[in-house]
């Protein structure tokens, strides 16, 4: 799901409600967006990632 | 500026420390295979080789011009790293369990281990690789000239400078002398290269941090504040119009289709793995790195273009800034940055190459014509070795003269997003190679060849501006002025961002045939197998070849190949495990043939494994009881559907044979009729004459006496005639059915004959016909009833008197015996019987030509019946006057007992 | 030109003895022949005002005798009896369709077969 998530919120039309000259923290609307969403994305993956490696610890194929 | 001699002096010191680094990490690899080497943290280093000098100079030359739009070459592979679960996974367990060398091995090995796809692969490979690595020698160059400018950094940056084309050959040696040193030292199973990833992951890190530090540099020393960097900050990056349309959602793909289709990408994210832990970290990590990579691009693009005076070159603000704010250190550590990423991106890029080159397109040629050396079994492997290095060299120089030949054209800048639609087309091959099962060899091929020609009309030439091959008039008027084959505005595609439409219709094109294609072609068997290997690559993983392949090959020529490409020690090893003995002429197993063919594979892709083991292989077959078994969901159900119809057919051949069946019952059933029918004429005729001549009896009392006497006889006659019918009917209807059981002995037949002869003396008299007797046979014996035969021999006799209507009639009996059959002859001189009815007159009730006198037309059926119930036959002999019955029955000479 | 004169069609010897008996004891002649073909000759020798005819005869059948005498303008309107041990509905129903006037089945009773040919026989 989560790629799905990232490409909604990253790809017209939502992203061009973000895309106002709005100051926020005195950094521009869009610039604290697209760098929020890209955080939370990666944030999530890594959470993702902590879950599924736990089931199978033991993945360490030889080859 | 910085002193020249210092420079190349850091320079050399960092490419010492390299080469330091990458033989600290092949020899700790080879000590330690799963060591700290294969942890999921290099691995991820290593994929940041994304990362080129495109990155690290170009994107903030991005920036500065085109606002966020940089940012879509980061949030694509974000999408496909974060989105691994859903593609990355498969690809990377493909590439992992079946030892793929690299993308062109893995096309090809997919669509039927076909070497054709490979040498296209690898073609399209070099022909989108060579002006990437021109890009890098270029960044090298100019940044080079730029920190060690003697009139400063930022008059050299405004200043559009010669390009230093004897600095980037030496660089381009270097890098060669590096990729060959390390990329080249074996040909090892899996192609991984441990060393060059260690050195790989530590010009990441030396890239990352320096960015990072020009970028931390440049909002906390110079701007005080990430808020102040945007009070002055252009208007596309603050508030961007029209940057979020196609354009943006073109780059994001092809962004992310670049960073799996990229050969180098491909390189070190699929063949470089070792597990799925590498890839589960890499999900996160290598967005993150990218994340962390963007974070400055903007303030410093932003900071670039405020502070530099106008006109500078946005392409080297990284190295400018600093510069010019006399931070030499800074400055030194972002050339060393720029320096890293160039050269990892030129390294891994010509080490994947040349493996695709020689496993895809020498090693086939070689193989074909023989060229490749056979002789000694180190012979081969050196060859293999040298076709590497030499590929290397050509690679690395075929950027070279792109570079020389460009030169500081601007061509070079676009063509990172060139390069990024190029390898693209790969994408449907890929991805429909690893999902969709039906996917065929030709759809790939028509793809793949369609795709690239459109790429190379639509975008690549173009991009010259005319200096190449594509004059400047048919990329402004299309080709012979033809309106609608403009490059840029395909079909009157007009008003769309070139690089858009480009990508629309070389994919379009090909998705389109690589669909299409395959429903008017059958995948070969073997391509079908490895469908159902790849595509199913998490449940069958178990599943080896061997279970489908039926292959029969000498253990000695399977050795022989194994040494000339594995080497000698690594063949023994790989012998000496599989416990085979040394004999010659023993025959490998199809285990054995596999295990081989899979590590060589591993060295030399699959195709070529494949044409190397098929050459000694003395029998193939696919078998095709496996092939089903392994079959996917449709084909047990086409599998089943087959049974079903089988089946099908089965119930309707019992249905005919219950309808056949049904029909002689029927037959019977409608026989049973008539012969009903036909008792009750038969009755109805003699019935008929009672009843009349009694009603004329009775009705006329003053009949004259001898009338009277007439009727009454006539009266007697038929009833008599009655009684003789049912009798008959029951006779027949016994001798049918066979249920009465007849008292068999053995008699002489002549017996009956003589018996059947006398009771036939007074009928014969009566009617004034000669009974006469011919040739008496010396005796012998039948077995059976004589008084049946006896039967059967008054009713021919009878019939003969009866039927006789010569002036002068003769009834003459003869016998004979011949070879054990008895013979009986009844013939008469009466009229003959018609070709037409001599079967018809033995069947019941059957009526002889002649108007009947008496008789109730059973008599021939029964003779028949008895006859052929003591084996023999009743048949009416040819003659041309009168009939003649014969009986033949099978007989013994003259009984011991002397019957008669 | 009319006549006394009956053709009986039979070839059981002992049926044409009773039929002649029958007819002529009510002074009709009688002529009688054994199969198909010889019935024609004889019909179109002379003339009869009516025809007993059998169906079961050797050779040419009563029913495609019949047929050839409907075919036959001279024959077309002979009265035909026809008297068969076929007696079933469907030899009726084909006799009838053939063209025959009555149909009897045998046994006969002699009183039917004389009313029949009273009644068609032009005397």
């Amino acid at each position: 799901m989560l790629p799905f998530i990232a490409i909604i919120l990253l790809f017209p039309p939502i992203i061009l409600i973000f895309s106002k000259p709005v100051a926020l923290f005195g950094l521009p609307l869009i610039v604290v967006y697209l760098f929020a969403v890209w955080a939370v994305v990666i944030a999530a993956a890594f959470l993702l990632s902590l879950r599924l490696g736990k089931p199978d610890p033991a993945d360490n194929e030889p080859g | 500026m910085l002193p020249t001699d210092l420079v190349i002096f850091v320079c050399l010191g960092y490419v010492a420390i390299l080469f330091a680094v990458a033989f600290a990490g092949d020899r700790r690899a080879r000590r330690d295979p799963s060591g700290w080497l294969s942890s999921p943290l290099v691995y991820t280093l290593s994929i940041s080789i994304y990362c080129t000098s495109w990155t690290f100079f170009g994107a903030v030359g991005s920036a500065a011009r085109n606002g966020f739009e940089f940012l879509t070459i980061y949030l694509g592979p974000t999408v496909v790293f974060v989105g691994w679960w859903v593609f990355l996974r498969k690809l990377v367990t493909v590439g992992r369990v079946y030892h793929t060398t690299s993308i062109a091995d893995l096309i090809s090995a997919r669509f039927g281990k076909d070497p054709t796809l490979g040498a296209l692969v690898t073609i399209m490979a070099m022909v989108v690789t060579a002006p990437y690595i021109a890009l890098q020698l270029q960044a090298l160059t100019s940044s080079f000239q730029v920190i060690t400018f003697h009139a400063g950094a930022v008059t050299a940056a405004n200043t559009s400078l010669e390009p230093d084309f004897t600095t980037a050959f030496w660089l381009a040696v270097g890098l060669c002398v590096f990729s060959i040193i390390f990329g080249v030292r074996n040909i090892d199973v899996n192609e991984r290269h441990h060393g060059v990833i260690a050195a790989i992951a530590v010009e990441a890190v030396i890239k990352f941090i320096a960015l990072l530090v020009v970028g931390l540099w440049v909002v906390f020393a110079i701007q005080g504040s990430p808020a102040a960097v945007f009070e002055n900050a252009p208007d596309n990056l603050v508030a961007p119009d029209d940057t979020f349309g196609l354009r943006w959602i073109t780059l994001c793909f092809l962004a992310g289709a670049a960073v799996i289709c990229l050969p180098r990408q491909f390189q070190v994210t699929v063949v470089e793995n070792s597990s799925e832990s590498q890839i589960r970290t890499a999900s996160w990590l290598f967005p993150l790195y990218l994340f962390l990579i963007c974070l400055f691009i903007i303030p410093i693009a932003v900071t670039g273009l405020t502070q530099l005076p106008e006109g500078s070159n946005p392409d080297l603000f990284v190295l400018t800034l600093p510069l010019n704010a006399d931070q030499d250190m800074i400055a030194l550590l972002a050339f060393l940055g720029g320096f890293s990423s160039a050269t990892s991106m030129v390294i891994v890029s010509s080490i994947a190459l040349s493996t695709m080159i020689s496993n895809h397109l020498v090693m086939p040629l070689a193989l074909r014509f023989s060229i490749a050396p056979a002789a000694s079994p180190d012979a081969m492997r050196s060859f293999i070795l040298g076709v590497r290095r030499a590929s290397i060299v050509f690679i690395v120089f075929l950027g070279f003269l792109y570079f020389f030949l460009s030169g500081a054209s601007d061509a070079l800048a676009a063509i990172g997003l060139i390069s990024f639609c190029g390898v693209a087309q790969f994408l449907p091959s890929l991805v429909g190679g690893l999902f969709w099962r039906n996917a065929t060899h030709g759809g790939a091929l028509a793809g793949l060849v369609a795709g690239f020609t459109l790429w190379g009309y639509t975008l690549f030439l173009p991009s010259f501006g005319g200096a190449f091959l594509m004059p400047e008039s048919v990329i402004l008027h299309g080709p012979w002025g033809i309106d609608w084959l403009k490059p840029q505005a395909l079909f009157g595609l007009e008003g769309v961002d070139p690089l858009v439409q480009a990508t629309f219709w070389s994919l379009f094109v090909n998705a389109a045939l690589f669909v299409c294609v395959p429903m008017f072609s059958e995948p070969t068997p073997l391509a079908r197998y490895q469908s159902r290997l790849f595509v199913d690559v998490f449940r069958h993983q178990a599943d080896s070849e061997l279970s489908v392949m039926r292959r029969t090959a000498r253990i000695a020529d399977l050795k022989h190949i194994a040494n000339r490409v594995l080497g000698a020690q690594e063949a023994f090893a790989l012998f000496a495990t599989k416990g085979i003995p040394g004999r010659r002429s023993v025959i490998a197993s199809d285990e054995l043939i596999s295990e081989v063919e899979q590590r060589l594979a591993a060295n030399v892709g699959a195709a070529t494994a494949r044409t190397l083991v098929s050459s000694v292989v003395t029998r193939e077959t696919i078998s095709v009881e496996e092939l089903k078994r392994l079959a996917d969901e449709t084909e047990q159900i086409r599998a089943y559907s087959a049974e079903l119809e089988r089946k099908s057919r089965q119930v309707e051949v019992t249905a005919a044979e219950l309808a056949r069946a049904n029909d002689q019952l029927r037959q019977i059933d409608l026989q049973k009729d008539e012969f009903l029918s036909q008792v009750s004429h038969e009755v109805r005729t003699p019935m008929s004459s009672i009843r009349s001549f009694s009603d004329i009896l009775l009705s006329d009392p003053q009949l004259d006496p001898e009338r009277k006497q007439r009727f009454l006889r006539i009266i007697q006659n038929e009833s008599i005639r009655l009684t003789k019918l049912l009798d008959g009917i029951l006779d027949l209807n016994q001798l049918e059915n066979g249920d009465v059981e007849w008292e068999v002995e053995y008699f002489d037949p002549n017996s009956a004959l003589d018996q059947a002869i006398e009771s036939c003396e007074a009928l014969a008299s009566a009617a004034g016909v000669k009974l006469t007797r011919k040739g008496k046979v010396p005796r012998c014996r039948v077995s059976g009833n004589r008084d049946k035969l006896a039967q059967a021999f008054i009713n021919l006799i009878s019939n003969g008197i009866k039927y006789n209507t010569s002036a002068n009639p003769i009834v003459t009996v003869s016998t004979s015996l011949r070879r054990g059959v008895y013979e009986a002859c009844v013939a008469d001189n009466g009229p003959s019987i018609p070709e037409s009815e001599r079967e018809r007159i033995f069947v019941r009730f059957a009526r002889g030509p002649m108007p009947r006198k008496v008789g109730a037309g059973l008599g021939l059926a029964i003779s028949r019946q008895i006859v052929e119930r003591l084996g023999g036959k009743l048949a009416l002999a040819d003659s041309k006057s009168g009939a003649q019955f014969v009986i033949t029955l099978p007989a013994t000479n003259r009984s011991p007992r002397g019957d008669r | 030109m009319s006549s006394n004169r009956i053709l009986v069609v039979e070839d059981e010897p002992n049926i044409v003895e009773s039929l002649r008996f029958i007819l002529e004891r009510v002074n009709y002649d009688v002529e009688s022949v054994s199969n198909g073909l010889t019935a024609l000759e004889q019909m179109r020798k002379q003339a009869f005002s009516a025809v007993v005819l059998d169906i079961m005869l050797p050779g040419m059948n009563g029913l495609d005798v019949l047929r050839t005498m409907r075919e036959d303008s001279r024959l077309s309107k002979l009265p035909v009896i026809v008297l068969t041990a076929k007696g079933q509905a469907q030899d009726r129903k084909a006799a009838e369709e053939t063209g025959a006037n009555a149909f009897i089945t045998k046994p006969y009773s002699n009183a039917e077969v004389v009313k029949q040919v009273e009644k068609f026989a032009r005397r």
